[in-house]
């Protein structure tokens, strides 16, 4: 600020042409100097240029100080704001009928509005020192006369515009880098809301809540400057795969259709989404993250293990044939890049191949493989389900075709066995893993529809499934080598004693209900027949074989249990018996009642099958 | 050499530039203080919601202290 002082008329005269130029204090300084020499002058310049350079520093630090604020203030309300708009819904496990995408657009809104606003002030600024150039430029055209001092003014405001447009450039670029983050963080919402409309069919166990907020934070808010977007988006979407993937198989476990049904759409989608915006993750990538692999190939179904030795059943129904497919074919540049390195087993891929050569039409008639084998690589179990209206000429070819490969096997020093249960063959290479594929990974990995065809050790009414027992009852010609100790068949006279409840052992007789304790040897098994259920000495004979089979494994004493439990799904439910064993996992009978032809028999146990597996006998009968 | 008058032109150029800096500085600090004070609400938020967990309804429920007092 430039003083004038007036208070000394002599001093204000004399330094008339001085003080204009001078403030306050350095005015005192001349009055008390009296003089404002060259030196002098150039001692307050140096000072000035101190001053300014100071403040200058002050400055620059101040603008430090003050964005690291800014920056730090504005994530943090950003994140509050947007942990309201979008997370707290899920959160509460509703979105209400506001999707998650407009979600995320409002708030994008609302971080893009002002940068957009910006942007358009500063394209005006530009257009407007475009439009004051051409006015000078006009003017140097009609006006001759002070063409010079134009010409200045013209380079002046170039210089102008240039700077003008150079910094609408730069604010350009970040405004489409923002842009870029929010549509590509839009993508990410989208398949976060796919991924959440699956909520209603799955078990909050998988951790929907969980994963948006957790991924949210991987999220950075558009910075300037930066390119924040698609390395986080590849990442979060790389997650949401693999969350997916999980659900998969948890749908599988679970036996829940719709849900899996759901994850497959979702995969599917999510994948297309990606193509689309070019964010497709690199197909070995997603062999990572599906570490088995299942591929559907001239009508049959092969599965690949890799490298780890995991495997995974990833057996589909019909109904999702086309969409594994449209999946599979996206996997497809994976495997073959990867053959070499996939590991599979070489002697199954060959016997499943003749078998799919043989038999072409084996899909269309239902016939399904299931892969069950796990653990080691070394063991491998396939179980191969005959649908009901398969010829039963062909079954007949099937088995022996495949007891010919089984014996093949055998000759090469592999163990494999094959065994035929019900409607279900089971192949079993090693024999350790046999009993490991009765167990519950047979079961969990079993989609639902296909639950009714499960291995069982009775018999339907129904002819078709009569014969493979009769075939196997017929021991004279067995088809097959199947265990004795699964299939044996024992007369009624062998088995069938029980204890009532008041203690006495009682023979069996068909023609009675009975709700009584089974003896078998040492072990006794509480057993409730429904009061409108009559088994067949049939029934009572392969109950019983099952029974016989697995006791005597390691199984203690088992103590009569007076008490029944009916569960919701009208299974009765005969348990544990007082088994020593570990009681999470209790020993027990399962009756199904709803059916009289129906029946379901489950051994729950540690020690029943000795290993550590589940184990889950299922008989229909 | 520079005249003298040069020099003191160059000074009214700098006191001018001077106070400029000033006002700026003055700016800065003002800013500052709109910034500390958004910190404050903020810490405000975090916590009574950390005290609060279950009010998440509300967005603006902690501003509700502030308003009674």
């Amino acid at each position: 600020m430039v003083y004038l002082h007036f208070q000394n008329q002599s001093i204000a005269t004399q330094s008339q042409s001085i003080t204009p130029f001078l403030e306050e204090a350095d005015f005192k300084r001349y009055i008390k100097t009296k003089k404002l020499d060259h030196n002098g002058t150039k001692q307050i310049l140096a000072e000035k240029k101190q001053e300014l350079t100071k403040l200058t520093q002050m400055i620059k630090w101040l603008d430090k100080i003050c964005t690291f604020l800014y920056v730090s203030i504005t994530h943090i309300v950003s994140f509050i704001l947007t942990y309201h708009l979008m997370i707290t819904p899920f959160q509460r496990g509703r979105l209400g009928s506001v999707s998650l995408p407009a979600f995320i657009m409002n708030a994008s809104t609302s971080i893009v509005f002002p940068v957009f606003r910006t942007l358009g002030v500063l394209k005006q600024r530009y257009q407007n020192a475009k439009e004051e150039e051409r006015h000078i430029q006009l003017l140097t055209h009609t006006n001759t006369d002070n063409n010079e001092e134009l010409g200045a003014a013209l380079e002046k405001q170039r210089q102008h515009v240039q700077q003008e447009y150079a910094q609408y450039k730069k604010y350009q670029k970040t405004f489409a880098y923002q842009m870029d983050a929010l549509i590509n963080i839009t993508i990410v919402g989208s398949c976060m809301d796919l991924y959440h409309s699956l909520g209603d069919h799955i078990d909050s166990r998988m951790g929907f809540v969980d994963m948006p907020l957790r991924l949210y934070r991987q999220i950075p808010f558009v910075s300037a400057d930066k390119k924040p977007a698609m390395k986080v988006v590849r990442y979060i979407a790389k997650e949401l795969l693999q969350e997916a993937a999980s659900i998969v198989k948890f749908s599988f476990e679970e036996k829940n259709q719709a849900a899996h049904e759901n994850c497959v759409d979702y995969l599917l989608t999510f994948h297309d989404i990606m193509q689309n915006k070019q964010l497709l993750i690199r197909a070995q990538e997603v062999s990572s993250i599906f570490h088995h692999l299942l591929l559907e190939q001239k009508q049959s179904i092969r599965i690949y293990e890799d490298l780890q030795g995991k495997q995974l059943l990833l057996s589909f129904s019909a109904g999702y044939a086309k969409k594994i497919k449209k999946l599979t074919h996206a996997l497809n540049y994976s495997i073959e890049k990867y053959k070499d390195q996939i590991k599979l087993n070489s002697r199954l891929h060959d016997l499943m191949d003749a078998f799919s050569k043989k038999y072409p039409a084996a899909s269309d008639t239902g016939l399904e493989w299931f892969y069950v084998g796990m653990k080691e690589d070394t063991q491998h179990q396939f179980s191969l389900y005959f649908p009901n209206d398969m010829d039963l000429s062909l079954q007949d070819n099937l088995i022996h075709d495949l007891q010919r490969m089984t014996d093949n096997l055998k000759s090469k020093g592999i163990t494999a066995e094959l065994i035929i249960e019900d409607r279900t063959l089971l192949i079993s290479l090693d024999k350790q893993c046999l009993h490991k594929m009765t167990g519950r990974k047979f079961d969990e990995y079993i989609p639902t529809q296909a639950a009714a065809f499960k291995m069982g050790f009775a018999t339907t009414s129904d002819n078709k499934t009569e014969l493979n027992y009769s075939r196997v009852n017929k021991k004279s010609s067995p088809p097959v080598n199947a265990p004795a100790s699964q299939l044996k068949v024992v007369t009624r006279a062998d088995i069938v004693s029980f204890t009532l409840p008041d203690g006495s052992v009682k023979s069996y007789d068909p023609q009675k209900k009975y709700n009584a304790v089974v003896s078998l040897g040492d072990h006794r098994y509480a057993l409730l027949q429904d009061e409108d259920k009559v088994l067949s000495p049939e029934q009572w004979t392969k109950f019983h074989t099952t029974l016989q089979a697995h006791a005597g494994r390691g199984l203690a004493a088992a103590e009569a249990e007076q008490g029944v439990i009916k569960d919701n799904r009208g299974f009765y439910k005969l348990k544990p018996l007082g088994a020593h064993g570990d009681e999470r996992i209790p020993c027990g009978l399962l009756l199904r009642g709803e059916n009289r032809r129906d029946m379901l028999m489950v051994f729950e146990g540690r020690n029943l099958m000795g290993h550590s597996a589940l184990n889950r006998y299922h008989l229909r009968a | 050499m520079p005249s003298i008058v040069e020099d003191r032109k160059q000074i009214a150029a700098l006191s001018k530039e001077i106070a400029e800096k000033k006002a700026a500085i003055q700016d800065h600090l003002y800013l500052g203080m709109a910034y500390t004070t958004c910190g404050a609400l903020l810490q405000n938020y975090v916590q009574y919601y950390s005290k609060n967990p279950s009010s998440h309804h509300a967005t603006f429920a902690f501003l509700k202290p502030w308003a009674s007092a």
